[in-house]
């Protein structure tokens, strides 16, 4: 192993163009910039000494006049770099024995995911049910208008397959849960194919095709980023317990499918008093309150990981609430429709601020460097 | 005390540690040759291994020394390490057993084919 010559001289946060630091070094500091400031204080120097020694080790070996040429023209390998921005998002989704604040907030990442999941997974357990209903194939229910079933049973296959491939979110839901992240890392994008070939449908489809709205392109993205979700949970992330979970799964599916059923026949205008969206709104709002009635002002974090997460999922569900407002407006709607609807946007508008805040300052209480314990010479 | 199953970076990290502290590169080139060649840790996962290590007081700093301006921290493995290395290797080895009963079995000690029924052989 070689000694090279450098200079110190520099801290932990960048390189000094002037102290003599060489290229290859200041390249390196550049990629280490992805880790928590935290991290880097502590672990800069000794990862730039490794990772320098490395490189001018393996330069020798082939040319005596490799190691100058590497220090000046050598870049870090992207696998080097892959390494650097694994351990970055493992370290800013809360490892094990990281600051405090980090672990917060992987904590919260991973409740919004999961909410996130789940909400789109009784979705799509409740559209089948739902479209079995409307069709007139559930006996036990009471029947659809006959209208509604005469219509609804000229729907192509298409919409079957479509209403059934919600599905594969249950799947990737329930994967989650019972410990098969990967098995959930696979599905959840799978899941938002459908929603894909949609709006590619619509694009590059038959002419004439209006089935892409901003609410479909809005769905796509609440699709696309759900998908992504069940990442946070990484190797060392605490197991989720499951039969909650899934105990809740068929409740809310059961309840949305009720309170859509009864709206379906309640509201004979052509207008869905409560749809989904602003079920989502409702669901988040009675969440939101209940967590800030639950807070505890002595705790440090006195909202707990349910305050954060719904503080992440409040710009989505509002987002979705107010897209979709926009879609239906350009349609004739019932004022009652948009009145319901313009509550709920306040409703989520005003708990989502509110519960936003209380996470907040708990995050900004919280420690966001290592225990320095935990890096100290024991003797 | 009972040990998960430890990753192969991992592993490696604590056998590299046995004979004496190390510090980051001397742990690269440690394991490099313990694996011959076949595990290359990138400094990335070197930290990401010691991070977890130490959180699991598998492994603890020895101590910290200044050479040409340079700060490295020389780590040494702890008592609980030891205790899951041998864990580890006793677990490895259970599967290698079992593994060379099975090729035994299939693969004879006097290297005849495999004993298939109604093999032509």
């Amino acid at each position: 192993m070689i000694e090279h010559e450098v200079e110190a001289g520099w801290g932990p946060d960048g390189p000094d163009a002037e102290s003599g630091v060489s290229p290859l070094e200041q390249r390196y500091r550049r990629v280490l910039r992805l880790l928590p400031a935290s991290y880097r204080a502590v672990w800069a120097d000794e990862m730039v000494a490794t990772f320098l020694d490395g490189m001018l080790d393996d330069a020798d070996a082939d040319d005596a006049d490799g190691a100058e040429f590497v220090a000046a023209y050598g870049r870090p390998s992207w696998p080097e770099v892959a390494s650097v921005a694994a351990l970055a998002a493992r370290l800013r989704l809360g490892s094990d024995g990281g600051p405090a604040r980090y672990v917060a907030w992987g904590r919260a990442l991973r409740l919004a995911a999961l909410i996130a999941l789940f909400a789109t997974a009784v979705g799509g357990l409740a559209g089948p049910g739902l479209l079995l209903w409307q069709t007139g194939r559930v006996p036990l229910l009471p029947r659809p208008p006959a209208d509604w079933v005469a219509i609804l049973s000229l729907v192509g296959l298409l919409t079957w397959v479509w209403q059934f491939a919600g599905l594969l979110w249950v799947a990737a839901f329930v994967a989650l849960v019972t410990g098969h992240r990967r098995g959930a890392q696979v599905l959840a994008p799978i899941a938002t194919l459908p929603e894909v070939a949609h709006v590619a449908v619509g694009i590059w489809g038959p002419a004439g095709y209006s089935g892409v709205t901003p609410l479909t392109w809005y769905a796509l993205g609440l699709g696309l980023v759900t998908a992504v979700l069940p990442a946070a949970f990484h190797r060392g992330a605490p197991a989720v317990r499951a039969l909650p979970w899934l105990l809740a799964l068929p409740l809310a599916a059961a309840v949305v499918g009720v309170v859509q059923v009864v709206s379906d026949l309640w509201v004979q205008t052509g207008w869905l008093l409560v749809e989904w969206p602003g079920l989502l709104c409702i669901a988040f709002t009675v969440a939101a309150v209940a967590s800030l009635a639950a807070a505890r002002p002595g705790r440090t974090n006195p909202g707990g990981p349910l305050s954060h997460a719904l503080a992440l999922l409040a710009p989505l569900v509002l987002g979705y609430r107010l897209v979709s407002m926009w879609t239906y407006s350009v349609e004739p709607g019932s004022s009652a429709f948009h009145t319901l609807a313009l509550a709920e946007a306040v409703g989520v508008s005003v708990t989502g601020a509110a519960v936003a805040v209380l996470a907040g300052w708990a995050l900004r209480r919280l420690p966001n460097a290592a225990d320095p314990a935990a890096w100290t010479a024991s003797s | 005390m009972a040990h998960q199953a430890l990753t192969e970076p991992a592993f490696f990290i604590l056998a590299a540690l046995l004979d004496e502290p190390r510090h980051g590169y001397g742990i690269v080139g440690e394991v490099a040759e313990l694996s011959s060649g076949r595990v290359r840790l990138k400094v990335g996962t070197l930290y990401g291994v010691l991070d977890r290590l130490v959180a699991d007081r598998l492994i603890e700093l020895d101590r910290e020394e200044v050479t040409q301006g340079r700060l490295r921290r020389y780590f040494r493995l702890t008592d609980d390490g030891v205790d899951a290395l041998v864990a580890e290797t006793e677990r490895q080895a259970a599967n290698v057993r079992a593994a060379s009963e099975r090729l035994r079995v299939r693969r004879p000690a006097s290297g005849g084919r495999p004993a298939t029924a109604g093999g032509l052989a």
